[in-house]
């Protein structure tokens, strides 16, 4: 009986492998492919030859041959930028419509629904008339404030949901003790939302980090991509060198990948709690 | 004077609930209201980038020119089939991941994470590596004609026949991990007690999955296949990336229509006037999802 249990236990791994190959293999394709020698594939019939073959010369090349530093450093200031605004913003819409059930209070959960499902190819366009008329066409100012429009409906959903699943009573003591609401906010109700808030803000980054269709449209010049469109003017180039493209995959993915892995549990929470209630 | 204090202090209170909310809804306001507004005017005016001095009032005239395009029509279904086959696929794959992750087994936490990664790659990411996989000369190709399943390397994105399956199957690999996680979360939220019942009951487990399980998740299928019907509609970046709609307008969206309308064409009018058509598929689906919200929360 053991035995069986045990034989059976095991079988578990067969969907398991085969689903983790699906999810992972074509990364690590790309991993692999950026650490093979200039001009060389994985082939099937030595996969392996980057271990032997092992080599940096993609990135090095990725580094000093394109604008690559430059692409990253600007993906981050608009990432980093528009998080902070987005979760200033989503931070407290999400606290009041978690806790004021005020008249219009609908109205304004109907404007974020409104938003989070609004296609960017059909506001890209007004976006882009107003852009240039401001004459914010190649800056990353232009890229920070169009992101809120992808970032805060789901930001303030999320915060929403950590709101909610803080006791009131707490907040309900210190009032009557005699702080004022802001300071409740402050010093009570924050410090207890910090994880929601992390997992919110590291959810907020990484859209921005994904952006793309803004950062393409708004912004030609070379030295203002981001990684999205820098990585798709590698890809543009007629003889494409996927050795490079491949070391961009991986520089590309490595800071979201660590961030999420910070804050799985509580980014769970919230996207299956917030962001889809309305 | 208790009851005077109350109402004070509600009226207080009310004021932060709403300068709370302001910073955010101008946000939106000014990102995403203003614009839509905006192209309701733009798709009634002759507005082409060339000639910017003459803008006459055309009436529906944007609209009767997009109706009457076959283009546009046929870039319609094409984001039907780009938006059912995407939410099917990685919902099948996204639910399997669920129903695997729910068992126990050793490394199940990090294998959950290793598995969200997809999902918050960056499209771009994606898109490159697939075009990379199924270039002519890529590993699909090697692979299939070492397993002596092809004779010659095939170009499967350049194929007018294989260029959205493969668009599909990368599109799959990358949405995959949202179902899962909303399946999962779904999968634990039903009590152990309904399958203990129906196990004593001598339920097999083809019957609990059918009159437990799935019962229990409808609702969160619903909302999640709506939402992601929804973000897929109008989801552009890995389209663009790898066959920019080729070839031969073989992965050309409605997205892609009105996105290339405006900005290679350049005719603000007609684009912008796509752009209304697109806005309202989508908010009458986000009415269906509201609606399905509603109910699984009285549920």
């Amino acid at each position: 009986m053991h035995h069986k249990k045990n034989y059976k236990s095991m079988l578990i791994y067969i969907p398991v492998i085969l689903i983790l190959g699906f999810g992972i293999g074509p990364f690590l394709a790309a991993l692999v492919t950026s650490f093979l020698p200039v001009g060389t594939f994985v082939t099937v019939e030595n996969p392996f030859e980057s271990i032997s073959n092992f080599s940096m010369v993609n990135y090095s090349e990725l580094f000093t041959e394109y604008h690559f530093p430059t692409w990253f450093i600007n993906s981050t200031i608009v990432s980093v930028v528009s998080t902070l605004i987005s979760i200033f913003c989503s931070c407290l819409a999400g606290y009041s419509l978690s806790r004021f059930k005020v008249a219009g209070r609908r109205s304004a959960e109907m404007m974020l629904l409104i938003s989070q499902m609004m296609p960017v190819a059909a506001i890209i366009i007004p976006l882009y008339v107003i852009i240039s008329r401001f004459a914010l066409t190649n800056t990353l100012i232009s890229l920070i404030l169009v992101n809120n429009a992808i970032t805060i409906p789901f930001s303030t959903m999320m915060m929403r949901s950590f709101f909610d699943s803080i006791p009131r009573e707490l907040e309900d003591a210190a009032l009557t003790d005699g702080c004022t609401p802001l300071m409740v906010l402050r010093y009570i109700t924050l410090p207890l939302v910090r994880p929601g808030l992390f997992a919110t803000a590291i959810f907020a980054f990484t859209l921005c980090w994904q952006e793309f269709l803004f950062a393409v449209t708004f912004n030609t010049s070379d030295t203002l991509r981001t990684l999205t469109t820098g990585m798709a003017s590698v890809k543009e180039r007629n003889m494409v060198n996927w050795g490079i493209l491949s070391a961009a995959v991986v520089v590309a993915t490595i800071p979201v990948a660590i961030l999420f892995a910070l804050v799985q549990k509580q980014f769970v929470h919230g996207l299956t709690k917030g962001a889809l209630k309305g | 004077m208790l009851m005077k204090n109350n109402w004070r202090g509600y009226l207080r209170k009310n004021k932060m609930a709403y300068l709370f909310l302001l910073p955010a809804l101008l946000c939106l306001i000014g990102t995403v209201f203003i614009p839509i507004c905006m192209a309701v005017k733009t798709s009634f005016f002759r507005d082409v980038f060339l000639s910017p001095l003459s803008q006459p009032f055309v009436g529906w005239d944007n609209y009767l020119s997009i109706f009457r395009d076959n283009l546009f029509w046929d870039s319609f279904w094409r984001s039907w089939y780009w938006t059912i086959g995407s939410v099917v696929l990685q919902f099948l794959v996204g639910f399997v991941a669920a129903l695997v992750l729910n068992q126990q087994f050793v490394g199940r936490g990090i294998i959950r994470g290793l598995l969200i990664i997809p999902w918050v790659v960056p499209g771009t990411v994606t898109a490159s590596i697939f075009s990379m996989l199924f270039t002519s000369t890529g590993l699909v190709n090697q692979l299939l004609i070492k397993m002596g399943l092809l004779d010659n390397f095939f170009p499967w994105l350049t194929n007018f026949g294989t260029a959205m399956p493969t668009l599909l199957l990368a599109h799959t690999w990358r949405g995959f991990p949202f179902y899962m996680i909303m399946m999962l979360a779904a999968l634990q939220g039903i009590p152990d007690e309904l399958y203990e019942s129906a196990k004593i009951d001598g339920a097999s487990a083809l019957s609990c999955f059918l009159h437990i399980t799935l019962p229990n998740i409808k609702g969160s299928i619903m909302v999640s296949t709506l939402l992601g019907v929804i973000w897929t509609y109008g989801y552009l970046d890995m389209i663009y990336i790898m066959t920019y709609g080729g070839p031969y307008y073989a992965t050309y969206t409605q997205a892609l229509y009105v996105y290339a309308k405006a900005f290679v064409k350049g005719d603000l009018g007609m684009a912008s006037a796509g752009a209304v058509t697109l806005v309202l598929t989508m908010l009458l689906f986000s009415l269906l999802y509201l609606r399905s919200i509603r109910k699984s929360d009285i549920e």
